[in-house]
C-alpha cells in the first residue's frame, strides 16, 4: 500500500467512526467543538512540573472515549505524526535541567526529565482529544459549528469543497504511485528526471478538473452560496453536559486531584 | 428546442465546429456520435452558452445571449462525463438541492422535488450518503438524479455510460428510456445509441457527416467506418474481428 | 514542521491564531475586492482553490527520491499555490489544507493551528510572494539568454530561492514559539543551530521539486502562471540589482532585527526561555501581546498581573524546597490510583462494546 492508499484508508477509518451512534456523537457540534478547545488550552497551561496535577486530565479522555464506544488505542497510531516533534524538543530538558525535584526510593528524579514527561503528555492528551472531536464529528457538522461561530462562509464552503477532492486526488495519486512503481521496480520514490511531470501532470488535470467544476456549478445557477442540509438533531443535554465537564476540568486545573487523593492513603 | 445555424468554433488554429447546422425538436432522443476530437462535447459546451461560438444558436426561440443565459441554463440539465467533478456537495441530497435553490426554489420544496426524484430513479437509499464514499455506479445514478431535480426540459448527456459495470449500464439504458423530456446523449457506446436514441447526429471534423434516423445510421457499416467508428456490436453478431474476417 | 499543541503555551497559541485570523480576514477581502474591480469572480476562483488545495495535499503523499541519498523528500506547496493561485487565495487554501491535516491526519494540534498557519501558509505565499517570486518573475534579469531560458532561469531561482527563505523563516518561528512558550530548555542558540541547517535541506529539495512542476506547467500551460510574461513584455519595474538590493535589506532587517531583540536585550530572553513557566500559564491574556516574550518591562508586568490573578496554587515540586518528598509520595499514589481508574473505565468500556457487538451478531 503506498502512502496515498494509507491516507485514503485513515479518511475512511475516520469517516466510519464519525458515522457512528453514541451520546457523545449526539451532542451539539458547536459544544464538543468548544469543549475539546477548552480542555487543549487547560492541558496545555499546567505548569511545566506538574506532573500528577496533569495526570488526572487523562480521566476525562478515557471516560469521554468509553462513552462514545471508540477504543482508546485508535488514535495510537496517530501519534507517530506530532510526536517526533515534540519528543526532540523534550529530550533536551533533561540535559539543560539537572536540578533534582524527587526521589523515588534513593533514585533522584531531575526537573529536566519531569518537564520532559509531562511536555509528551500533554502532547499525547491534545492529540486525543482532537482525535475524539473529529471521531465524533463529522466533517459538515465541525463546519456548521464554525458558521455558528460567525466563520467566513468563504472558508468553510472551500473546506467542504476540499475535502470533497481529497479522496479524488488522492486515489489518482495512489494509482500514479503504482503505475509508476510498476515501471520502475526497485525505486523507492520518483526519481529526480519525473520530478516536475508527475505532478505537473496531475497539477494540470487538477485544473481542468476545477474547470468542470465551475462550469457544472455555474449551469446550476451558482452565484456564491451553498446550501447544506441540516445536521442530525442535538441531544438536548449536550450543553449542561458540556459545562459539567468543563467545570470538572477546571477544578483539576485549581486542585492537584492526584495529590489529594493520595494524601488521604499516605 | 435546439437550433444551430452555421456555428463554427475555434480553439486558436485548430477549428472545432465548421458550420454545423442542425435542429432538435421536443422530445426527441438524439445521439451524438463520432470519433475523439469530432467535436460532440464542443456542440453541448454550445448549446449551454459555455463558450462563444461564430454562428447562431437558439434554445427554445431563444437567442443565445447573455441576458437569456440564466433561462437557457434552466431549461437544460447537462450531465458531466465525471460525475465526480458535478458532484461537489458532501452529500447527494445536498447536490440535488444545489441547482433548484439556486434557481429560485425554496428550501422545502428544493428537497421534496429531489426526494421525488430519487424515489423515481429508485435511488432513495442513496438520499444522505456521501458523494465520496457511494460507487461510480452510484456516483453516475446521482449525478442524473441532480440533473433532473431541476426539471429540465432537455437533458444532455457526456458519455454516460463509461465506467459503469454490465448491469449498472443496463440500469442506465432502462432509466434513460423511461424519461420523456428531450435529450442529447455523446457517447463512443453505439449499442447504447442504438437503445436509447431514434435519431443520430454524425459528426466528423467539426462536420456533420450525417443526420437521420438511428436505425438507417447506426446499420451502415461503410459509414460508420469511414468515420472511425463500429458498428454496434449486437449488429455485428458476436465479435468484431470475427465478423471482418468472414 | 507542523507543531504540536504541547509546544505553545496558550497565550502564545492565542497571539499566533489573532494574527493568522487577521491575514485570513485580509484576503478574503483582498479577493472579494479583485472580484468588484471584475478581474476574477471568487466563484469561479473558488473550485480552483478547492481542488489545488486537494492536490497539494495529495501532492505530499508523493515521495521523491533525493538522488545519491537513498532518503525522500516530499513538498509543502506553499509557492507552488501562490504560482497558480495569487498569494491570497494560495493562502486561503493553504490554512485549509492545514486545518484538514490538523483534524483528520493528527499532524498539527487543533490550538497550534494558528501558530501553523503563520509558519507555513504566511510565509510561504505572501514573503514567498510579495519578496520574492514577483520581484523574480518582472525583473529583466537572464533577459540576454532569449525570453524562454530567461522565463525558465527565473522560475528556478525563483522557486528555489523562495523556499528556502521561507522554510527557513518558518523554521525560525517554530524556535521563537516554543522559546516564548516557556517548553524547552534548550537555549535559543542552540535549537535555532538545530532547527536552521535541517529546514536549509528540506527548503532546497523543496525548492528543488516546487521549481521543477512549474518549469514543467510553464512548458505545457504557460497562461495558468499569471506572473510568468511570455509575450516578451517584461515590466522594467524592478532590475536584478533591485531585486537582490529588496532581498538584502529584507534579510537585514529580519536578522538584524532579531538578533538585536536577542542580544540587546537578555532580560527579555532570558525571560522568555526560563523565567514566564507562570506568565505563559493559566491562558493570561491581559498580556501586551505586542511585547510578549522580548521586554523585560512586559515580564514583570506580567509577573505581577500573575501573581495577582493566579488562580493556582503552585504545585511544581520545585517550591516545595523543603521537603519536596512529601507532596511527590502522595501526589505519585494519587496518580497511580488515577490510572488505575482509567485502566478500569478502559477494560469497562472493552466489556459493554464486546457485549453490544455480540447481542448484535445474534
Amino acid at each position: 500500500m503506498n502512502k496515498a492508499e494509507k491516507a485514503c484508508e485513515e479518511l475512511r477509518a475516520m469517516d466510519e467512526l464519525a458515522a457512528m451512534d453514541s451520546p457523545v456523537h449526539g451532542m451539539d457540534p458547536l459544544s464538543k467543538l468548544l469543549l475539546t478547545v477548552f480542555y487543549i488550552f487547560v492541558t496545555v497551561s499546567f505548569n511545566k512540573y506538574d506532573i500528577t496535577g496533569l495526570f488526572f486530565m487523562i480521566l476525562f479522555l478515557v471516560v469521554a472515549y468509553q462513552i462514545a464506544g471508540i477504543a482508546v488505542h485508535t488514535c495510537f497510531h496517530k501519534l507517530r505524526i506530532v510526536m517526533p516533534l515534540v519528543c526532540a524538543v523534550g529530550l533536551f530538558n533533561p540535559i539543560f535541567d539537572k536540578e533534582i525535584m524527587a526521589y523515588i526510593g534513593s533514585v533522584g528524579i531531575s526537573g529536566g526529565v519531569i518537564s520532559m514527561l509531562t511536555l509528551m503528555m500533554k502532547g499525547i492528551f491534545c492529540l486525543m482529544a482532537s482525535f475524539l472531536l473529529v471521531a465524533t464529528t463529522s466533517i459538515e457538522d465541525i463546519c456548521r459549528a464554525l458558521r455558528k461561530l460567525h466563520f467566513p462562509k468563504m472558508i468553510t464552503s472551500l473546506l467542504l469543497l476540499t475535502f470533497r477532492y481529497i479522496s479524488v486526488l488522492l486515489e489518482e495519486v495512489a494509482i500514479m504511485t503504482e503505475a509508476y512503481h510498476l515501471r520502475a521496480p526497485g525505486q523507492k520514490g520518483i526519481h529526480i528526471s519525473a520530478w516536475g511531470s508527475f505532478l505537473g501532470q496531475l497539477l494540470l488535470r487538477s485544473m481542468d478538473r476545477a474547470e468542470a467544476l465551475y462550469e457544472s456549478m455555474e449551469l446550476r445557477g451558482f452565484y456564491g452560496e451553498f446550501y447544506y442540509v441540516k445536521g442530525r438533531k442535538a441531544n438536548s443535554l449536550s450543553w449542561p453536559a458540556a459545562f459539567v465537564y468543563a467545570a470538572l476540568i477546571m477544578l483539576t486545573r485549581l486542585y492537584n486531584i492526584s495529590d489529594l487523593l493520595g494524601s488521604l492513603f499516605v | 428546442m435546439i437550433k444551430f445555424e452555421n456555428v463554427s468554433f475555434s480553439y486558436g488554429e485548430h477549428v472545432v465546429l465548421d458550420g454545423v447546422s442542425f435542429e432538435i425538436k421536443a422530445g426527441e432522443q438524439v445521439g451524438l456520435i463520432g470519433a475523439n476530437g469530432a467535436g460532440k462535447s464542443t456542440i453541448m459546451k454550445a448549446a449551454l452558452g459555455l463558450i462563444n461560438c461564430d454562428g447562431e444558436i437558439t434554445i427554445d426561440g431563444m437567442a443565445m445571449e447573455r441576458e437569456n443565459l440564466s433561462s437557457i441554463r434552466q431549461k437544460l440539465g447537462y450531465v458531466l462525463q465525471d460525475s465526480d467533478n458535478q458532484m461537489f456537495m458532501p452529500t447527494v441530497l445536498e447536490d440535488m438541492i444545489f441547482g433548484p435553490i439556486n434557481y429560485g426554489m425554496s428550501r422545502k420544496d428544493a428537497e421534496s422535488v429531489a426526494e421525488e426524484t430519487l424515489k423515481q430513479l429508485d435511488l432513495e437509499y442513496l438520499k444522505n450518503r456521501h458523494n465520496h464514499k457511494i460507487s461510480g455506479g452510484e456516483k453516475r445514478m446521482a449525478a442524473i438524479a441532480t440533473i433532473l431535480a431541476m426539471k429540465p426540459e432537455a437533458v444532455l448527456m457526456d458519455e454516460p455510460s463509461t465506467a459503469l459495470d454490465p448491469q449498472n449500464r443496463r440500469t442506465l439504458i432502462n432509466t434513460l428510456n423511461e424519461l420523456t423530456v428531450t435529450k442529447i446523449i455523446a457517447s463512443h457506446d453505439l449499442d447504447l445509441i442504438l437503445d436509447t436514441c431514434d435519431r443520430v447526429l454524425l459528426l466528423s471534423d467539426g462536420k456533420i457527416a450525417a443526420d437521420g434516423p438511428a436505425n438507417d445510421i447506426l446499420y451502415d457499416r461503410t459509414l460508420l467506418e469511414g468515420n472511425h467508428l463500429e458498428l454496434p456490436l449486437c449488429l455485428a453478431g458476436g465479435t468484431y474481428k470475427r465478423l471482418k474476417t468472414v | 514542521m507542523h507543531m504540536a499543541d504541547a509546544l505553545l503555551a496558550p497565550a502564545v497559541a492565542a497571539t499566533m491564531y489573532v494574527a493568522s485570523t487577521a491575514t485570513v480576514g485580509v484576503s478574503i477581502a483582498k479577493l472579494r475586492k479583485e472580484e468588484k474591480k471584475g478581474l476574477e469572480s471568487t466563484s469561479k476562483k473558488l473550485p480552483a482553490m478547492a481542488v489545488m488545495a486537494a492536490l497539494v495535499f495529495a501532492g505530499q503523499m508523493i515521495n521523491y527520491t533525493i538522488p545519491g541519498t537513498g532518503s525522500s523528500g516530499h513538498m509543502c506547496g506553499g509557492m507552488m499555490l501562490t504560482g497558480v493561485l495569487g498569494p491570497w487565495a494560495g493562502f486561503l487554501s493553504m490554512v485549509v489544507i492545514l486545518a484538514i491535516q490538523c483534524l483528520f491526519f493528527a499532524d498539527g494540534g487543533l490550538m497550534a493551528l494558528g501558530a501553523n498557519c503563520w509558519n507555513m501558509a504566511f510565509y510561504g505565499c505572501f514573503v514567498g510572494y510579495f519578496l520574492i517570486y514577483r520581484p523574480i518573475m518582472q525583473s529583466n534579469m537572464f533577459s540576454s539568454k532569449g525570453i524562454n531560458a530567461a522565463n525558465r532561469l527565473k522560475i528556478v531561482l525563483a522557486s528555489i530561492l523562495g523556499c528556502v527563505i521561507t522554510l527557513q523563516l518558518g523554521a525560525f518561528s517554530v524556535v521563537l514559539e516554543t522559546t516564548a512558550s516557556g517548553i524547552t530548555e534548550l537555549p535559543f542558540g542552540a535549537f535555532c543551530a538545530l532547527m536552521q541547517p535541517i529546514h536549509l535541506a528540506i527548503g532546497l529539495i523543496e525548492g528543488i521539486i516546487t521549481s521543477a512542476v512549474l518549469l514543467f506547467v510553464y512548458e505545457t500551460r504557460p497562461e495558468l502562471l499569471k506572473d510568468v510574461k511570455t509575450d516578451g513584455e517584461v515590466k522594467n519595474k524592478c532590475s536584478l540589482k533591485t531585486t537582490i538590493v529588496i532581498l538584502a535589506v529584507v534579510v537585514a532587517v529580519v536578522g538584524g532585527g532579531l538578533s538585536l531583540i536577542a542580544s540587546g536585550n537578555p532580560d527579555g530572553l532570558e525571560w522568555a526561555l526560563f523565567g514566564n513557566e507562570d506568565a505563559g500559564y493559566n491562558a493570561n491574556m491581559s498580556l501586551d501581546e505586542d511585547n510578549f516574550g522580548v521586554s523585560s518591562s512586559a515580564a514583570d508586568k506580567a509577573e505581577q498581573i500573575q501573581e495577582k490573578t493566579a488562580f493556582l496554587p503552585d504545585y511544581a515540586f520545585a517550591s516545595d524546597g523543603d521537603n519536596p518528598a512529601g507532596t511527590t509520595v502522595s501526589g505519585i499514589v494519587g496518580s497511580a490510583m488515577v490510572a488505575g481508574v482509567a485502566v478500569l473505565v478502559c477494560l469497562a468500556g472493552g466489556f459493554f462494546r464486546k457485549k453490544k457487538a455480540t447481542s448484535e451478531k445474534k
